[in-house]
């Protein structure tokens, strides 16, 4: 606003004014030119009239001294003179010459007066000349014969006191006189003798230049004269060379120049006044013409006088009003910025005074400098606004009132709200809303940085990821969220926000108003229902649990307990049966059955034994366990060969163990009696003819590590590779064993966490027992 | 008891136990019983055995039996299921069959009848007592006098 009107205004009037004053000026400096000219016009058509009248009147007044020379007693006295015949005394001649020069004198434009006599062809009398040093009577030598010249035959015919005016002609007698070589009138009366014989002829020269000059003496410098005869031939010019150029064979015409002057010399029109605008600077001329009666009337002779002013000389006057101009539209085009600055300023105050007191809203109205005093349009607006001032802050009290309440209620409630422009990007939070956030209310810019800042840090990469779900525009209707604000003090909140786009009639939500809910202390009694449900859930199923492997226990005892009582009793039966036998082989006095009877019994009690001790160590397997170590297989696997060497040499076997067996994590000296009693198994289950091979190796499978052993021996049908792990299980009776061994070996690896198992391989013969157990770390020394 | 008077009967002995199973020879014998006893070792054998598959494919060298005593616990196939596989088989479910164990649980016994054993027989500490159960064997015999 401050940056608009007024300098617009300005400007605007500015143009405006230096424009109307810019074409005042023009056309005022082309009407003046107009008027110059039309005024130098006048002045020269004027002066051309008064030229000619002057003219006019020179030539009368020649006239009258003409004749008055003539009716003078002196040249009277010369008239009868010749009229008797007698000679003209020199001193008659002296007397007419004092005469003649007397009136030289009086008339600057006369350059010779002369007598001339009829006889002797015409002959000078007397003679007086204007020279260039001033007036002479010319000596009897210098006189010369008229008679052929037109003014002295015409003058003779001519009655008396008549008087010829000569043709404008060039003045080329003889003679020193000034008139030499200019246009010059002749001015001719006849004398006659009292008989009526024309005796003499007194004639005037007039020099016309010189007649003109002292005629024009009053008339402005620079003017141009200009005179032509009947035909237009220039007679007077400023250029000389264009004078009498018919004398010279040549013509220079005033219609061939100015065509107007045309109708002048066909006598259409008697003045002419004209402009001409030639393309050079002498043929611009501002001239009048005026025709110039002279001489004889009853002829209507006449000659075209004219004067002329250069337009340049002409607008030379309007130059200064030019500059003027230019001056006058100058200042008043810088008057016209500066009231117009002023005016604008003046205009646009008001409103930025408006402007200013409008911004201190929402300040009390006693605060606003309104231009309330102002009678025009302003105080009016000033007024107006005022009035509406009020209007919106009662308006406002109330909007306040209102949000104060809803802030209570929001306070009260733990509710915030808050909005986002989603075309601008501005974010609006209530007073809740900061406190929710764990910010005081206003002290902190609304944007998302500063609202994922109060997230808690462990929600904030969700809550970033969610926010970019809605500005991608991949929810339409809304969204719900929740997560933890992390206030200030170090205390966690949980919030509930739920939002809904508004589209406003648009394609694209517009708006995104959300609520904030405080649902920590729902939370934490969600999160207390949701732990004690846990709690009864584990609870329960620990029991479930418990109460099965109860089961399972009591399964597994019952189980044993069964086996154990029908494999204890075994040795029993064989004892008590074949004691019998020995007391009846006694009575029978058989010693070799007694031998073989007791042989019976002898093993039975052994087997029985061994039974015990083996059941006394499955039953230690469960139980006291020592922590799991990191043990390298290579070591277990050695030490086992090592507790078997004297059965290893007795069988000639051969044992291939891998190098560099991988670490696995479990309980060494059990782990060492697995593998004693793989190997005696190995060693014992051997293929009749062949001394016993048995390979040892292992690998890492995920977490694991599969440790087998494999022998050539007799083999395990696989229908039976499940039964061969089950206590006391033995394929072959005949051979020596208690069925424990394998049942020991699944037992204490799956103490260990592993499983076992037997490998069945079509290709190869003999049985390849695998087990599996955690796997240490890698990279420990073996 | 009057042994001679017994018709020899072929008996099938399915023991994993040996001295058990010598236990019972010896039995037969000072009974004068000429009883001939095949003795069999575990399940498996049992059935190959009665069904005469594999190397017990011949019936003139291996008869089928006048009677079974079978071990319940037993190496390889149970007696259990070895009782179900002979009560199951046409041809062979008339042979009686005597399950002899060291177990006297209430479960086995319920077992072993369901299964239809003949007679369950646990085996005696006492030597008369598994002798008069022998004796009884060869008069069940003699009494019915018929063949499998």
């Amino acid at each position: 606003m401050r940056l608009n009107i007024a300098p617009k205004l300005g400007f605007w009037l500015s143009v405006l004014a230096i424009l109307s004053a810019g074409v005042t000026g023009y056309y005022a400096y082309r009407e003046t030119r107009t008027i110059v000219v039309r005024g130098e016009e006048n002045k020269l058509l004027t002066a051309t009239r008064v030229l000619t009248k002057r003219f006019t009147g020179v030539l009368e007044e020649s006239a009258k001294d003409v004749r008055l020379l003539a009716g003078t007693p002196d040249v009277l006295a010369v008239v009868s003179s010749l009229e008797r015949a007698q000679r003209v005394s020199s001193a008659q001649k002296r007397r007419v010459a004092e005469l003649f020069i007397a009136m030289l004198k009086q008339h600057k434009e006369y350059f010779q007066i002369r007598l001339i006599g009829a006889a002797e062809h015409g002959l000078e009398l007397v003679r007086v000349d204007r020279n260039q040093t001033g007036l002479s009577q010319a000596g009897p030598g210098l006189l010369q014969e008229k008679a052929h010249f037109p003014y002295v035959f015409r003058t003779l015919r001519l009655p008396s006191e008549s008087v010829y005016v000569s043709e404008i002609e060039v003045n080329r007698e003889l003679g020193r006189h000034v008139g030499h070589n200019r246009p010059a009138v002749r001015i001719a009366t006849p004398l006659h003798g009292d008989d009526g014989v024309a005796l003499a002829v007194v004639v005037i020269n007039v020099e016309l230049d010189g007649l003109m000059r002292s005629m024009g003496i009053d008339l402005p410098p620079g003017l141009q004269l200009y005179l032509t005869n009947e035909q237009g031939d220039y007679l007077i010019h400023p250029d000389v060379g264009k004078q009498f150029g018919f004398d010279l064979g040549r013509r220079y015409l005033v219609q061939d120049d100015i065509p107007q002057t045309g109708h002048l010399i066909a006598n259409h029109q008697h003045e002419l006044v004209l402009t001409t605008e030639g393309s050079t600077a002498d043929q611009q001329l501002v001239a009048a013409f005026v025709r110039l009666p002279f001489g004889d009337f009853a002829k209507e002779r006449f000659a075209l006088l004219g004067l002329a002013a250069p337009l340049p000389e002409v607008y030379r006057e309007t130059l200064v009003l030019r500059t003027h101009v230019v001056q006058i539209v100058l200042g008043a085009s810088l008057l016209a910025i500066l009231v117009s600055f002023g005016l604008s300023q003046a205009l646009s105050k008001p409103l930025l005074q408006l402007v200013s007191a409008i911004k201190v809203f929402p300040g009390r109205p006693e605060d606003y400098q309104l231009p309330l005093k102002r009678r025009d349009e302003i105080g009016l607006l000033a007024g107006t606004i005022l009035t509406m001032v009020e209007q919106i802050q009662h308006q406002l009290r109330l909007l306040e009132d209102s949000e104060r309440r809803l802030n209570r209620a929001q306070e009260t409630a733990g509710i915030g709200n808050w909005e986002v422009d989603l075309i601008s990007g501005q974010v609006l939070w209530s007073d809740q809303q900061y406190r929710l956030l764990g910010y005081e209310p206003g002290l902190v810019t609304a944007n998302l940085r500063n609202f994922l800042r109060a997230v808690h840090p462990v929600d904030r990469k969700r809550m970033v990821h969610e926010i970019r779900r809605i500005t991608r525009g991949q929810e339409k209707q809304g969204y719900q969220a929740e997560h933890r604000v992390l206030l200030p003090g170090g205390a966690v909140k949980v919030v509930e926000e739920r939002a809904e786009f508004h589209y406003a009639g648009h394609q694209q939500p517009v708006h995104l108003f959300g609520t904030t809910l405080d649902i920590t202390r729902r939370k934490a009694t969600e999160d207390e229902l949701r732990y004690s449900h846990r709690q009864l859930q584990s609870e329960a199923m620990t029991r479930d649990k418990l109460i099965e492997e109860l089961e399972a226990k009591n399964a597994e005892l019952e189980r044993f307990t069964y086996t154990v009582s029908h494999d204890l009793k075994s040795p029993l039966v064989t004892v008590n049966g074949f004691l019998g036998m020995l007391k009846a082989d006694l009575e029978a006095g058989d010693r070799e059955r007694v031998a073989e009877d007791v042989a019976y019994i002898t093993e039975a009690a052994h087997q029985m034994g061994r039974l015990l001790d083996e059941l006394l160590e499955l039953s230690r397997v469960g139980r006291g366990n020592n922590l799991p170590e990191v043990l390298s297989l290579n070591a277990v696997v050695s030490q086992a060969v090592d507790l078997l060497r004297g059965a290893i040499e007795n069988s000639d076997a051969e044992i291939i163990i891998d190098e560099n067996l991988p670490a696995v994590l479990g309980d060494r000296n059990q782990l060492v009696e697995v593998m004693q009693n793989l190997l005696d198994n190995a060693l014992k289950f051997t293929s009749a003819g062949s001394a016993p091979q048995i390979r040892i190796s292992a690998l890492e499978q995920n977490n694991e590590v599969v440790c087998c052993v494999a022998d050539r021996g007799i083999g395990i049908d696989p229908r039976y590779h499940d039964r061969v792990f089950e206590l006391f299980e033995r394929l072959d009776p005949r051979i020596e064993g208690t069925g424990i061994g394998l049942a020991l070996v699944k037992r204490i690896i799956e103490v260990q966490n592993g499983k076992v198992w037997i490998e069945h391989d079509q290709g190869n013969q003999g049985t390849r027992i695998c087990f599996s157990l955690p796997r240490g770390p890698s990279g420990l020394p073996e | 008891m009057n042994g001679s008077s017994q018709r020899p009967l072929d008996i099938l002995l399915v023991e994993d136990n040996l001295a058990h199973a010598e236990l019972i020879k010896r039995c037969f014998k000072q009974h004068r019983a000429a009883h001939r006893v095949q003795h069999l070792v575990d399940g498996q054998q049992a059935i190959d055995y009665l069904l005469g598959v594999g190397e017990y494919a011949d019936r003139e060298r291996f008869p089928l039996p006048h009677c079974i005593l079978l071990d319940l616990r037993l190496p390889k196939v149970d007696g259990l299921e070895v009782l179900r596989i002979i009560k199951t088989s046409p041809g062979i479910k008339r042979i009686p069959t005597i399950v002899l164990t060291t177990s006297a649980t209430e479960q086995d016994v319920a077992r072993a009848y369901a299964y239809r054993a003949n007679s369950y027989v646990v085996k005696p500490i006492d030597f008369d007592k598994f002798a008069t159960l022998i004796d009884d064997l060869g008069s069940y015999w003699m009494m019915w006098n018929h063949n499998p």
